[in-house]
Formats: structure tokens, C-alpha cells, sequence
């Protein structure tokens, strides 16, 4: 699978540079700054680091529905989007993917006194449901969410941890070069927003084909 | 009939478009606070009343007035939680921030619909 | 065809324009909510929302009372809140009444060819006007 995701980043990789100076990048950066913002305006009993909580989660989840379809058009050897179709599929998805995170991250929020039992399905559930946000139907993109939810159970918990740990591994190797230099915001900034650009393609696409119910199947059929 | 998934895009596209036009026009400081304020209103109700028909062809008025609503609630609750203006003290200023807004996105919405329909014309001729 | 329009009730219009009024708009929502099974006899496939009909109608009655007692229990920026809530949810249901009485203009003039609506009558009075037309219906079958 990840040699697999390896050979899409690489067959796409103007593509995906283009997206990213269009997309990745100006959002990263903006939500960079709105929580240097907020952290400046608010606050502590506003608590400002759950509002940075969300918008890195945001910034990850909200370009999933782009980089699928890129992912599944390669997979199933459709005809290449184009890079306008793409930005038209981050834009018609953002709603939706906004209006059921918050929720979930509110339910996650005071679900932590619950031994954190709810964050952790809370977060599974904002892992998974923008593999099957771009059915046209809300029922059907809930059962789709509930099928992957009980296909792979436990290992989305897996799955969770491994975006995590590689952003923050990635993160931290590349602060490591600019440590002795005289920072600023920007220098943070703009290597969040590199590291995003060049990560997440990679990451999306290697969940794309664990996640994508059909695609599973034939494959199955195949053997 | 009516698309919800269609309501929810078009609020989420006009989310898009205003936190661009307003990370814009405060990195550049190009406009004085009342313009923007103002500018603001026009682009997100604007955008509200045209996008939310195009995505709701069956009933597109209530498609922009149900949008231009659900904005006008999240832009109240916004204030109240990260901002923390206590707006629901003062009722009729609820009120004039729903009707100004409905208003705006249905005339927007009207003009769109009747530009809309005179091209079409103009495409069957 | 001709049975179908009869399953729909008369009703005195200046009963229902008084009701309405009375009950600060409760009526407008028991209206719907009574008229349910006719409508449905008509289409089975209609587009009128009567689920959010059933939570307006209990929100709306909820909501006089909380106004009647209020005064009794709350402080005055209680009530300013629950001023403003209400507003916010009276907007709501603006657009549940008019997206449901279009509707049904739709479904009506579909089923019945001599029944012909004036749309801006029908803004301007909504259920009332269609009220009055359901009763001429029924007055020209019965005269037939």
C-alpha cells in the first residue's frame, strides 16, 4: 500500500505542487496565524489551545474529499481530474465536512471526562468520514462511515496515531535544521505549511486505499 | 425537493469566501473598518444568494433564505462564543442583523434567477 | 379523482383568520398537522415538511407559555434571550411556511385542473387564501 501511494504521489507530483500553492499552503498558513491570533486576543479562561486543536484538525480533514478523488481516479484508471476539478471538489466538500466535524469535536470535548472513550470514537469518526463524504446522499454517507467504522474497528485508533506521529516526527526533524537560527512566527509558519504540502498527499492517499469500500471489494473478488 | 446537501455546500463555499476576501483585506489594511464591515456583509449574504439557488434548483428562494438565516446564526453565535459580545441581550439588534441579511440574499437570489433565465432564452433561441 | 378533494376539510376562513391570530400562530401549525392525512391521500410522494411542522407547533406553544410565565420567573435579560431565540427560530418557520404552502399550491393545482392560485395572494395570505380555495373546491363538487 504505501508503495502504491508512493507511485501516485509520484505520477501526480505537478498536480499535486499545483494544488498545493493553490490550496494547502494559503490554508495552512491562514490557520497558522489565526491561532497566533487568537492566542494573542484571547484569554486563558477561553482556553485558545482548543480552537488550535481544531483548526489543525480542520486543516487535515478538509483536504481529504480533494487528494480521494485524485487517488481513486488512479486507482480505478478513470480520466485524470483536472487541478480546477479539484479545488471544486475541496470547495463543495468544506461545508459539509465542517458541519459534521464541529459536532463531533464538541461530543470529543466533553466526552474527556468520560475516561476519553467518546474522544477517541469522536475522533475515529472525523478520521474516517471524509473518505465517504462525497456521496450525494447524507443516509448513504453515514452507513458508508459506519461500514469502514466496523470493518476496521480498533486500527483506525492505528490509523490515528500514525498521522500524528508522522506529522509530528516530520515536524520536528525539519525545526531541528532552523533551531539555531533567530526564529519568527513566518519561519514556523511557512515550514508548517511546506511540511503539510509534502505530507499530506502521501498520508491521503495511503488511507484512501485502506478506507475505500469498493475498491476493497473488487479487489477481493479479483483473488 | 429540497437538497439539504445543497444548503450546506453553499454555506461552506460562502465560508471559503469570506475568510479569503477578509484574510485579503486585513493582511493589506486596504479598507477603513466600516467599509469592510460592510463589504463583508455584501460578499457573504452576496455569495449565499447566488450559490445556495444554484445548488437548490427546485426551490431556490428558500434555499437562499434558509442560507442566508443559518450564516446570519453562526455569525451571532461566533460573537457570542469567541467573541464574547453578549448579542442576545438586545433583541431588535437580532432582528435588524436576520431581516437585513434575508433581504439582501433574496434580492441577490431574484436577480440571479432572472439574469439566469434571460441567458437561458437567449441559449434556446 | 373527484372523491380525493372531498377527503379535504371546509373550514370557515374567518374561523381560521381569527384562530390564527388568537393563538399567536399555533393554528398555523395544528393546520398543517390536521391536514396531513388529506395531503398524503392526494400525493403520496409530497414535499410538505410536516415533521418540522410537528416540532414547530410544539416549539410555538412552548414558546407562549414560557412568554406568559416568564415574566414570573425570569430576569429581564432571561427575557431578552428568550426574545431573541424566538426571533431566530420565527425566521426559521418564515421560511418552513412558505416552502410548505408553495408546495402545496403545486400539489393542489396538479390535482385539481380548475383550481388556479394567485401567487402573490398567496404570499401575502398564505394559509388563509389556501383555505379559501380548498372551500371553493369543495362548493363547486358539491354543486355538480
Amino acid at each position: 500500500m504505501i508503495k502504491t501511494s508512493f507511485e501516485i504521489y509520484n505520477r501526480y507530483l505537478i498536480k499535486i505542487m499545483m494544488i498545493s500553492v493553490i490550496i494547502v499552503i494559503p490554508l495552512t498558513l491562514f490557520l497558522y496565524f489565526a491561532t497566533i491570533y487568537l492566542y494573542d486576543f484571547m484569554e486563558a479562561d477561553q482556553y485558545p489551545n482548543l480552537y488550535m486543536l481544531f483548526f489543525i484538525i480542520i486543516n487535515f480533514i478538509c483536504l481529504i474529499p480533494m487528494y480521494r478523488k485524485l487517488a481513486e481516479s488512479d486507482l480505478e484508471d478513470e480520466e485524470d481530474p483536472t487541478i480546477w476539478e479539484l479545488i471544486k471538489e475541496f470547495l463543495k466538500h468544506f461545508g459539509m465536512v465542517l458541519f459534521i466535524s464541529v459536532p463531533l469535536f464538541l461530543i470529543g470535548l466533553i466526552g474527556m471526562s468520560l475516561a476519553f472513550i467518546p474522544t477517541a470514537i469522536c475522533g475515529a469518526i472525523m478520521l474516517v468520514f471524509p473518505f465517504a463524504v462525497h456521496y450525494l446522499d447524507i443516509k448513504k454517507m453515514l452507513t458508508a462511515t459506519g461500514s469502514i467504522l466496523k470493518r476496521e474497528n480498533i486500527f483506525i485508533l492505528l490509523d490515528l496515531a500514525i498521522v500524528v506521529s508522522a506529522q509530528i516526527l516530520i515536524y520536528s526533524l525539519i525545526m531541528q535544521a532552523f533551531a539555531n537560527f533567530e526564529n519568527s512566527y513566518y519561519v514556523y509558519g511557512i515550514t508548517r505549511a511546506l511540511v503539510n504540502a509534502t505530507v499530506f498527499p502521501l498520508l491521503i492517499f495511503y488511507l484512501t486505499q485502506r478506507y475505500t469500500v469498493e475498491l476493497n471489494e473488487q479487489r477481493t473478488e479479483a483473488r | 425537493m429540497f437538497h439539504f446537501r445543497g444548503l450546506i455546500q453553499a454555506i461552506g463555499v460562502s465560508l471559503v469566501f469570506i475568510i479569503f476576501y477578509n484574510f485579503i483585506i486585513g493582511v493589506f489594511n486596504l479598507l477603513p473598518v466600516e467599509w469592510v464591515v460592510l463589504s463583508t456583509f455584501f460578499v457573504s449574504y452576496g455569495s449565499v444568494g447566488i450559490l445556495a439557488p444554484l445548488w437548490n434548483k427546485q426551490a431556490p428562494y428558500t434555499a437562499a433564505f434558509f442560507a442566508a438565516v443559518v450564516l446570519s446564526v453562526i455569525n451571532l453565535m461566533f460573537s457570542m462564543i469567541v467573541l464574547r459580545i453578549p448579542v442576545l441581550f438586545e433583541p431588535n439588534t437580532v432582528n435588524e442583523n436576520l431581516l437585513s441579511s434575508t433581504v439582501f440574499s433574496l434580492i441577490t437570489a431574484f436577480l440571479f434567477i432572472q439574469i439566469n433565465k434571460r441567458m437561458g432564452r437567449e441559449h434556446d433561441d | 379523482m373527484t372523491d380525493n378533494i372531498q377527503t379535504l376539510k371546509k373550514k370557515n376562513v374567518w374561523l381560521v383568520i381569527l384562530l390564527s391570530i388568537i393563538t399567536v400562530g399555533i393554528y398555523i401549525g395544528y393546520w398543517f398537522l390536521s391536514a396531513k392525512s388529506s395531503f398524503q391521500l392526494i400525493n403520496k410522494n409530497n414535499y410538505i415538511p410536516f415533521k418540522w411542522w410537528m416540532v414547530a407547533t410544539i416549539y410555538l406553544s412552548l414558546s407562549v407559555i414560557l412568554s406568559l410565565i416568564g415574566e414570573f420567573i425570569l430576569s429581564i435579560y432571561g427575557l431578552y434571550i428568550l426574545d431573541s431565540i424566538d426571533l431566530i427560530f420565527a425566521y426559521f418557520f418564515l421560511g418552513l411556511l412558505y416552502y410548505s404552502i408553495f408546495r402545496i399550491k403545486e400539489l393542489l393545482e396538479k390535482h385539481d385542473d380548475e383550481m388556479k392560485m394567485n401567487k402573490y395572494l398567496l404570499f401575502f395570505f398564505h394559509i388563509w387564501y389556501i383555505q379559501y380555495k380548498i372551500n371553493q373546491s369543495i362548493k363547486r363538487e358539491g354543486g355538480k
